[in-house]
């Protein structure tokens, strides 16, 4: 019996997202589009705040945020997050409405590796969830 | 279990709650408090929708729904979410966040003090004293510098009468339920075989004072303060009185002093003022150094 | 014992002398101060003045902190009415992404005084504006701007900004807001988010 192929059978743990929007059918349809076919364990905040709270308890392989959102926007988390010693390296993908240059070169200078215009098809989703959590293989 | 009614009453109380409307009131809890239920807790809210829908008196549950949300003194909301969170009061009352004070957040305050300056603590509200004086206690028996700072405890209501109970400190046994036998000993007399007062001079060393959070002149003449302790009150206010709370708090605390919210509270749905930190024994909410 | 009291009931708010009042002069100093600690003590001390809105209206154009946005903004909910309402619905098209939603945030929080704001705002040229005062109907005119949401999701060419409707009317809509819904599907069919967010929204609407 071989015991070399152990490492192909048993299975990785899943990646944890979290995912952080005020709107509350955003975060279900990412849920939804993550969960059970992308095999992510999602959880879910409503702002930066709760964000930074939620990342603080992690850990996550990746977060999704928006920039518009109620107490603490999606830059200001960033902003935070990437000056937090224990989650400054955190991959963070952001997704928003706003799609002009400058919003994105801001976001980009914030720290936000990956910035997406909504709206977002959940085939994207995952696509770049698994590269930005090295999910699948390239 | 609703009952069938005889005569009189052509409304009989709702007995189920809908799929869609056990995902509106989550979803207005989740936005409104930060509270997180899901099917899991599908029978338990159920329940206590069902109970407040019959003790209001409304027709249904989407009337209650409507109540809750367009209620503007705040009174439903805050029915609601005490019995969805068990709220009493009573010594230790999550003691990890007492923990967190002695380990952390007490260390960090008197990096930047003298040895001899004052730390002050404010407890708001204290209702009927267990909370500052079980500060009081946890920190003479686990902050390991206690000795070499002075300590001033402040402790404010805005409800005269829980005052005088608190300047009074006597307890009954679920009050005092969770302290060891030792700390009972040590802090409390036996007037009675069923009452326990706290020792006369832990009562004297504690300030107790009336306030209104919602004045900002007294919350203005408050100052200096390192640590507030405001668990349980926010969560109940409405958004424009809580972020005026949480503003004056905010003047209230020396630059890096810190807010602990009850563990049912979460400063996200509150203000954005505060930096939030993290300990081994707690979530905590920080002014901001600088 | 460690433990102290203040001395002679400083603790007590009503033992503690009055401060005295800061000069209006030194106030509107303050409010343009390099520090945002003191810019944020005279936005607190403002609120007393009779042209309040209008000081406050002024820095809130230039205001990057959000700890002095934050003071500004609660002056202008508390001082209320029209004028107050007026000087935060500029601020929803503000570049300052924290601004445009402590403005939409207080405006909901306003009530009546802000539904025409409401009513101008949601037919703004920009998506981005009608986006951001869509938050406003979540507040306390929820009721009086179901319909005007309702309304214009009929026409609205703005996929995001229809899913903004859509997220707002799931909260605050009634029993007549699935018609809109199905509506808003039958003319955009093919957007698998819009399609996801009428099908979840029609699931948490009231239904009797």
């Amino acid at each position: 019996m071989s015991h070399g192929n152990d490492a192909h059978i048993r299975p990785r743990p899943p990646k944890r997202l979290l995912v952080v929007d005020d709107a509350a059918l955003v975060r279900a349809y990412y849920r939804q589009a993550l969960e059970q076919p992308g095999g992510y364990t999602v959880d879910e905040a409503f702002n930066g705040i709760e964000a930074l709270e939620k990342a603080l308890s992690g850990p996550y392989d990746l977060i999704l945020v928006d920039v518009n959102m109620p107490k603490m926007d999606g830059l200001t988390f960033v902003r935070t997050l990437r000056t937090t010693e224990e989650i400054a390296c955190l991959p963070v993908m952001m997704t928003s409405t706003l799609n002009r240059d400058k919003d994105i070169a801001a976001a980009r200078a914030l720290g936000v590796n990956l910035y997406l215009v909504k709206p977002i098809s959940a085939d994207d989703l995952r696509l770049f969830a698994a590269i930005m959590t090295g999910a699948t293989e390239p | 279990m609703a009952m069938p009614r005889t005569g009189g009453d052509p409304q009989p109380a709702p007995a189920t709650v809908t799929d869609e409307e056990f995902a509106r009131f989550c979803e207005f809890i989740y936005r409104r408090t930060g509270l997180s239920y899901g099917e899991a807790k599908r029978y338990f809210i159920d329940r206590r929708i069902l109970e407040r829908v019959e003790r209001t008196g409304v027709s249904s549950v989407q009337s209650y729904l409507a109540l809750l949300r367009f209620d503007t003194t705040g009174r439903e909301l805050e029915e609601i979410i005490n019995s969805l969170t068990v709220n009493e009061t009573y010594f230790w009352r999550e003691e990890y966040q007492f923990a967190c004070l002695a380990n952390s957040i007490l260390p960090e305050v008197v990096c930047t003090k003298r040895r001899g300056e004052r730390v002050r603590i404010w407890s708001l509200p204290c209702s009927t004293g267990e909370e500052p004086y079980s500060i009081a206690m946890w920190l003479l028996e686990n902050w390991a510098e206690v000795d070499q700072y002075d300590v001033e405890i402040i402790a404010s209501d805005i409800d005269t009468q829980a005052l005088t109970a608190a300047r009074r400190g006597l307890y009954d046994a679920r009050s005092v339920q969770r302290l060891p036998k030792w700390v009972l000993d040590r802090y409390f007399e036996r007037p009675t075989s069923d009452r326990w007062q706290i020792v006369e001079s832990l009562r004297g060393s504690i300030d107790f004072t009336h306030m209104n959070a919602f004045d900002r002149a007294q919350m203005a003449a408050m100052e200096g303060i390192d640590v507030i302790f405001c668990r349980n009150m926010l969560i109940y206010f409405d958004d424009v009185s809580r972020r005026e709370v949480a503003d004056s708090m905010y003047s209230s605390l020396r630059p890096g002093g810190f807010v602990c919210l009850g563990h049912s509270e979460s400063m996200s749905r509150i203000s954005p003022l505060f930096a939030v930190r993290r300990f081994a024994d707690a979530i905590v909410y920080q002014r901001p150094a600088r | 014992m460690p433990l102290v009291k203040a001395p002679s009931g400083a603790a007590a708010p009503g033992g503690t002398p009055a401060k005295t009042t800061p000069s209006r002069d030194g106030v509107l100093a303050d409010l343009n101060a390099d520090s945002p600690n003191i810019r944020r003590v005279a936005a607190r001390a403002c609120r007393a003045f009779p042209d309040a809105i209008a000081l406050i209206a002024g820095r809130l154009e230039v205001e990057e902190d959000t700890r002095v946005v934050e003071v500004l903004v609660l002056n202008l909910v508390a001082i209320g009415g029209p004028a107050a309402a007026a000087a935060l619905a500029p601020l929803l098209r503000s570049d300052r992404a924290g601004c445009r939603f402590a403005a939409a945030e207080a405006l909901a929080d306003m009530g009546p005084d802000a539904l025409p704001f409401f009513d101008t705002l949601i037919r703004d040229p920009d998506p981005q504006v009608r986006i951001m005062a869509a938050e406003i109907a979540r507040g306390r005119a929820g009721g009086a701007a179901v319909q005007t949401l309702e309304h214009l999701l009929a026409t609205e060419e703005d996929i995001n900004v229809c899913c903004a409707f859509i997220d707002v009317l799931a909260e605050i809509g009634t029993v007549e807001t699935a018609a809109a819904l199905v509506a808003v599907l039958a003319r955009i069919p093919d957007n698998p988010f819009l399609r996801f967010s009428v099908e979840t929204a029609l699931s948490r609407l009231p239904t009797d």
